[in-house]
């Protein structure tokens, strides 16, 4: 069950060095430990790989190896990314990361 | 068009975003300082405050600090001279809505500017206004009147409906509940029925279930009867040839290559079957292979069942509720119409159709998940 903040979590992305795509940034509409739905006003397409860069409860997550499995264009000219994450362990340390962050947050 | 708020201590930086701003329909209140945004976000009431944030310089993160002192469901955007990932993400950390990089153009602009101004934040409604509370009353009392009325059409509903289940002069009950087919010989109307898997014979002048036949492994779906045998087509797909005799023995079995076939009917001398799927009509030679001559698509909607009166092809249209006689030659040209009031109400799915020389015989499976008897039915039309 999606449980929703007030506050929406702003991440960092870059693409691998050989793409030569310059590094973008935007929130996080959903958060989950396989997966996240990204707003970004920076063009996203279906298949790219991304690293992600965000905090979330005081821990770091630096390069964090995702894939958007598909992109699109909302009403405002944002992009919207479905992602999948690609890295096991970083996936293992973000549910971890998550549920101590659900077990005391209150909304 | 919207007040935006506009704060940057170099002119040139103000100049730019304000030509982007205004090309976007909106006015723009330039201030070149802190002091002069408190108080424009006292006095003027922005709808949005756009901050150009020189390299360097700290006045973005005091101006969100500010902005959300003062007015804290006020959105905000940084625009940033240079483009700085880690930068953007700390602004947004602390509160801004979003980060633009240069170019501080109107494409660069709108997208962002749209998403700020459409963003309301959450609702808090602390109190219910009376209006609020009148509006509730008013809607519990047409709530009331709504259910009393669904209550009264619910009630004639069930009239309606008990009427309808109710035998007829011309409708009987039938000692089974799932009948798949129908036929007429000499006085006698046979039904199959493919849940007892079974052929009974009833005497149509008498009303009275003379015999019963069980096929324990056949399921018929669709009945017709030829001079000398009768033709079971039975899931999934088998055509089946019985002896007229008591035991109705079987002589022959064939795949229907043309199928499902859910209606069956002898001319004296072809064969007529409707696959329901293609939704076509079959001619077909009694040979040994149900030889088809010739196919046809059907002119109504949902063939239900097939009868031959002697002189021409009828079909029942369950969708349509209707029987329509075919042209013999060519049975894609319907001759006549005729409307089944039996059928009207709904709660009736037609199954099979037979002709005894003087009127339209159909049997009718009840469409409720309730198991309830099968209906036959006896159909006077009108002299053509």
């Amino acid at each position: 069950m999606i449980r929703r903040s007030s506050k929406t979590l702003p991440v960092r992305f870059d693409f691998p060095p050989q793409e030569d795509r310059q590094e973008g940034w935007g929130r996080f509409l959903e958060l989950g430990a396989g997966g996240a739905r990204l707003l970004s006003r920076f063009r996203l397409g279906d298949g790219d790989s991304l690293r992600l860069d965000f905090e979330l409860s005081g821990e770091t997550f630096n390069g964090l190896a995702a894939q958007v499995r598909r992109a699109w264009k909302d009403e405002d000219g944002y992009f919207v990314a479905e992602l999948r994450f690609k890295d096991e362990v970083g996936k293992k340390r973000l549910e971890r990361v998550l549920r101590e962050f659900l077990a005391r947050s209150l909304y | 068009m919207a007040l935006v708020a506009l704060l940057g201590s170099d002119p040139e930086s103000r100049r730019s975003l304000t030509l982007a701003i205004e090309e976007m329909g909106h006015r723009v209140c330039g201030l070149p300082t802190l002091e002069a945004m408190e108080e424009a976000l006292s006095g003027q009431r922005p709808q949005l405050l756009v901050v150009a944030c020189e390299e360097g310089s700290r006045q973005a993160e005091l101006a969100l600090a500010e902005a959300d002192r003062l007015s804290p469901l006020l959105p905000v955007i940084v625009a940033l001279e240079r483009r700085d990932a880690s930068r953007a993400v700390e602004l947004m950390l602390m509160g801004a809505c979003e980060v633009v990089p240069p170019p501080w153009t109107r494409e660069n602009l709108s997208a962002c500017v749209a998403k700020a101004l459409r963003s309301r934040g959450t609702g808090f409604e602390p109190v219910l206004p009376k209006a609020e509370i009148r509006r509730s009353r008013l809607a519990a009392a047409l709530l009331g009147a709504l259910l009393m009325a669904a209550g009264f059409f619910s009630w004639s509903a069930y009239q309606r409906r008990l009427e309808a289940m109710r035998p007829q002069a011309n409708a009987w009950d039938l000692p089974t509940s799932h009948p798949s087919g129908l036929a007429y010989r000499e006085g006698e109307l046979w039904v199959s029925d493919w849940f007892s898997q079974s052929v009974y014979r009833y005497d149509a002048r008498r009303h009275a279930w003379r015999r019963a036949v069980f096929f324990p492994k056949e399921t018929p779906m669709a009945m017709t009867l030829s001079a000398d045998a009768l033709w079971l087509v039975s899931t999934p797909g088998l055509f089946t040839k019985h002896m007229l005799d008591e035991r109705l023995t079987a002589l022959s079995k064939l795949a229907d290559s043309h199928g499902p076939t859910v209606a069956l009917a002898f001319d004296g001398l072809y064969l007529w079957s409707v696959d329901r799927r293609a939704r076509r009509m079959h001619k077909r030679l009694l040979d040994g292979q149900l030889t088809v001559l010739a196919s046809y698509a059907y002119p109504g909607v949902e063939p239900a069942a097939l009868a031959f009166d002697g002189k021409g092809l009828w079909s029942l249209d369950a969708a349509n509720r209707e029987l329509l006689r075919h042209e013999l030659e060519d049975p894609r040209i319907v001759t006549r119409k005729l409307p089944l009031p039996e059928y009207a109400s709904g709660l009736w799915r037609p199954r099979g159709l037979a002709f005894d020389g003087a009127s339209f015989w159909s049997v009718a499976e009840g469409k409720d998940a309730a198991p309830r008897p099968g209906r036959l039915f006896r159909h006077r039309l009108p002299s053509s």
